[in-house]
């Protein structure tokens, strides 16, 4: 009996030491996670000039075409707000229209000020480039004679769920 | 001790001898064996941000590394996931090649063992980059921080 334990016991050992010719297999843990993204980015540098109007009539509206947005969202139910830094001048008004994405909504034209208003509603988890921006500046005759002056338009996407 | 028959004395010494050569041999064969090795875990991946208009940006890790040593015929190494991946996120793991092996290059990993590095022949302990990359979409959404076991394997070639 004790014969046989003895030999078990180094073929055991035998066959353990010889266990690393047989298949190999090795393993990691990949830890991932994806975070809230939202990102937004708009080109252009639009310059807007009333200098007509139709007699009888307040000056003429002026627009300004070739801006564009681009929008990333992995949340449900983002949307855009926009705001400008400073008020405008009495009588003239900048207005600002964003084309929505797919899925999306556009509150159309809607006047800016220093409390942001929101210009697209209900974009949900989506990328996408190229969108339509269009500025438009009203003024009305009581506003007179406006020197050239500049305002930096913010837009903010902010995540829904 | 207890006095034992001159013949069972015999047959034990024999089984001694026999048991030790087989330790021996399993001892050398194991110092030569076929092994394959990873230094630890990567990183946390985590997708973090995207450019404006664009699907979100994918993260690398490269920090670890796999050693490889084949004897006894021509192997390959495998990889695959414990479970499946989320919705529109992608995990793609790359094998640098070693002497003697090839690699397949980036592949996307999910629960059936995909050919990471094909054609190892024997030779020494060798070293190599293992890289890993994230990808996701953003229809995927957000996803909670979880783990896989990514399993390698090596195995006969072809």
């Amino acid at each position: 009996m004790k014969m046989t334990h003895t030999a078990a016991l180094l073929l055991a050992l035998g066959f353990t030491a010889a266990r690393g010719a047989m298949a190999q297999t090795s393993t990691q843990t990949v830890t991932f996670e994806v975070d809230p993204i939202n990102q937004i980015a708009v080109t252009g540098t639009p310059s807007l000039l009333i200098n007509a109007a139709s007699a009888g009539n307040a000056p003429t509206s002026v627009t300004a075409t070739g801006s564009s947005w681009a929008v990333t969202t992995n949340q449900s139910g983002a949307k855009v707000t926009a705001s400008i830094a400073s008020a405008m001048p009495t009588g003239v008004t900048l207005s600002v229209q964003l084309g929505a994405p797919s899925g999306a909504t556009s509150a159309g034209l809607k006047a800016l000020g220093t409390t942001a208003v929101d210009v697209v509603t209900g974009i949900t988890k989506l990328n996408a480039s190229s969108l339509a921006l269009t500025y438009q500046l009203d003024a009305t005759a009581a506003a007179g004679v406006v020197s050239s002056s500049t305002r930096v338009v913010t837009y903010t996407v902010t995540g829904g769920v | 001790m207890s006095e034992q028959p001159g013949c069972l004395l015999v047959v034990t010494r024999l089984w001694r001898v026999a048991a030790a050569a087989l330790l021996v041999a399993g001892s050398r064969l194991g110092a030569q064996a076929t092994r394959l090795d990873v230094s630890g875990s990567p990183g946390n991946l985590a997708v973090t941000s995207a450019p404006a208009g664009f699907q979100p940006a994918a993260v690398i890790d490269a920090s670890t590394q796999y050693s490889v040593r084949v004897h006894g015929g021509t192997k390959k190494i495998t990889a695959e996931l414990s479970a499946p991946m989320p919705a529109g996120v992608s995990l793609t793991v790359t094998l640098s090649a070693v002497s003697g092996g090839t690699s397949a290059g980036p592949v996307t990993l999910d629960t059936t063992p995909r050919d990471v590095v094909v054609n190892l022949s024997n030779g020494a302990d060798l070293s190599a980059t293992i890289t890993y990359q994230l990808t996701t979409t953003t229809e995927a959404g957000i996803v909670a921080a979880q783990s896989r076991t990514v399993t390698f394997s090596l195995v006969n070639y072809p």
